[in-house]
């Protein structure tokens, strides 16, 4: 695989001579590149898509909160580390490790609320009144009594793919902030965060147009009916089991010497 | 019907079942500082400069031992992940090897005349790094600073230099030489950074403004 080697040309691009275009599609290949490599709650997005029954619109918010969690986290972590002395207050590997039980948590919260909405509701069938206008305007093939109340657990899946930024990104930031190209740091900084964003979303309508299949063909099929009841519980199953897996792999790192 | 009822139930299958039985962190791969060095003038000595090296993740310290011959190579495994303990530091710290590499690797000139350097003693080399004292032959000004360090490890390691007076700059392999003013003439790095941050943040809130205007009035008609 070369993506190592294009997030180490990433490195490279900040140095060419003003705010060169090519720059910016390495960028976004990069972070392309870097959503599809392992972690980064892909298979979180899709189970939480498939399982809550999304449409296109909330992979599209998902994949936009990661890309948002992740330009900021990486601006933050970047300036405070250049111009605060970060280093002197914590290393970056204890850093990115809480970083990475908080994400555990907010995933873990994410899996634990779907599951009570599952045991709690029974199906899905409740309709909630809490965003006024998106939901008139959209129509999801007749379903719309499943979007329900999917933008907060959306949101923490997409904070908590974020949170921990990328080495690549962050060096390119650090880099940029030493040798006074901070702007153009930050922008190849955010279309990385993009390139993520898109790999995320493409993966997000994958998990959207299987899920629609299933329910559409399962008037039908015994089974498929039988696969749209037990998909939820499995997804929410599965968020549960996977932040509460990111909490101890993290813990234990943090017990480890280092 | 069948095939995409198939690829649907595959879809949903793999989605759910690769949630449950891989639960793997964000990043695999260790995020640690980068290589830095910090470059200053004595401050008794005018022709003594002092250029303190601190190494980037726990894990470079191991290769770098391993590459030194003073850990064993059985510490790298194959697929590349290191197997660094936490006395690892402590081993490469102790050794001269280590010495001689670092005064090798990180070299001083005050205007083409070569600076003699000597490590300090070392204290906790992960976490506070080395520091080397190089003696010029007169007092310096300006001194041309060579920092060459990991880079014979991997090419792509980078290190983040700060001088005096909030000077800054980047080592890496094709650039690995820079002359720093000793008498701190701050280069204002921080102002220009908060200026250009401010203008991308200001640029993408714009924008982020006008997409919300223009899906509203599309919504609305």
């Amino acid at each position: 695989m070369n993506l190592g080697s294009l997030s180490e040309r990433l490195q490279d691009l900040i140095h060419a001579p003003g705010v060169a275009p090519l720059a910016f599609v390495f960028a976004f290949l990069a972070g392309a590149g870097h959503a599809l490599a392992p972690g980064h709650g892909k298979t979180l997005a899709a189970a939480y898509l498939a399982g809550s029954r999304g449409r296109i619109r909330d992979a599209a918010w998902l994949g936009g909160s990661v890309a948002a969690m992740h330009t900021v986290s990486v601006l933050v972590i970047g300036v405070a580390w250049t111009f605060f002395s970060l280093s002197e207050l914590i290393r970056m590997e204890q850093l990115t490790t809480w970083l990475q039980i908080a994400a555990g948590l907010l995933v873990l919260g994410t899996g634990l609320w779907m599951l009570r909405r599952h045991v709690k509701g029974g199906h899905a069938h409740s309709h909630d009144h809490d965003h006024g206008h998106d939901h008139d305007h959209d129509h999801g093939h007749g379903h719309h009594h499943h979007g329900d109340g999917k933008r907060p657990g959306l949101f923490l899946l997409g904070i908590s793919g974020g949170l921990t930024p990328s080495p690549a990104a962050f060096l390119v930031l650090a880099t940029g902030l030493f040798l006074g190209r901070a702007g153009f740091a930050l922008l190849l900084v955010l279309t990385f965060g993009i390139g993520m964003a898109v790999v995320l979303f493409g993966i997000g309508v994958l998990a959207v147009a299987g899920s629609v299949l299933v329910t559409r063909n399962a008037r039908t099929h015994a089974m498929l009916r039988l696969a749209t009841r037990v998909t939820p519980m499995l997804a929410a199953g599965g968020i549960t089991a996977f932040g509460a897996g990111m909490i101890a792999v993290a813990a234990v790192h943090l017990a480890a010497p280092a | 019907m069948s095939t995409r009822t198939l690829v649907a139930l595959a879809v949903i299958g793999v989605a759910a079942g690769t949630a449950v039985f891989t639960p793997r962190p964000a990043a695999a791969h260790p995020f640690g500082d980068p290589q830095t060095v910090v470059i200053t003038p004595d401050e008794q000595r005018s022709d003594v400069v002092h250029v303190k090296w601190r190494v980037g993740g726990p894990d470079d310290l191991t290769v770098l031992g391993v590459s030194l011959g003073l850990l064993p190579a059985d510490r790298v495994r194959a697929d590349g992940t290191v197997d660094y303990r936490y006395n690892d530091p402590g081993v490469v710290g102790a050794s001269p090897a280590f010495a001689g590499y670092l005064l090798d690797r990180i070299t001083v000139t005050d205007g083409g005349r070569p600076c003699t350097g000597a490590v300090e003693p070392i204290a906790a080399l992960a976490l506070k790094g080395a520091t080397a004292g190089f003696t010029c032959p007169g007092p310096v000004t300006s001194a041309t600073v060579a920092v060459r360090t990991l880079t014979d490890l991997h090419p792509a390691y980078r290190t983040m230099a700060t001088g005096p007076g909030g000077q800054r700059a980047v080592y890496e392999g094709a650039n690995d030489t820079h002359t720093w003013s000793l008498t701190g003439a701050g280069a204002g790095l921080g102002r220009s950074a908060l200026v250009q941050i401010g203008a991308v943040l200001g640029g993408v809130l714009v924008l982020a403004g006008l997409v919300a205007v223009v899906v509203k009035r599309r919504v609305a008609a």
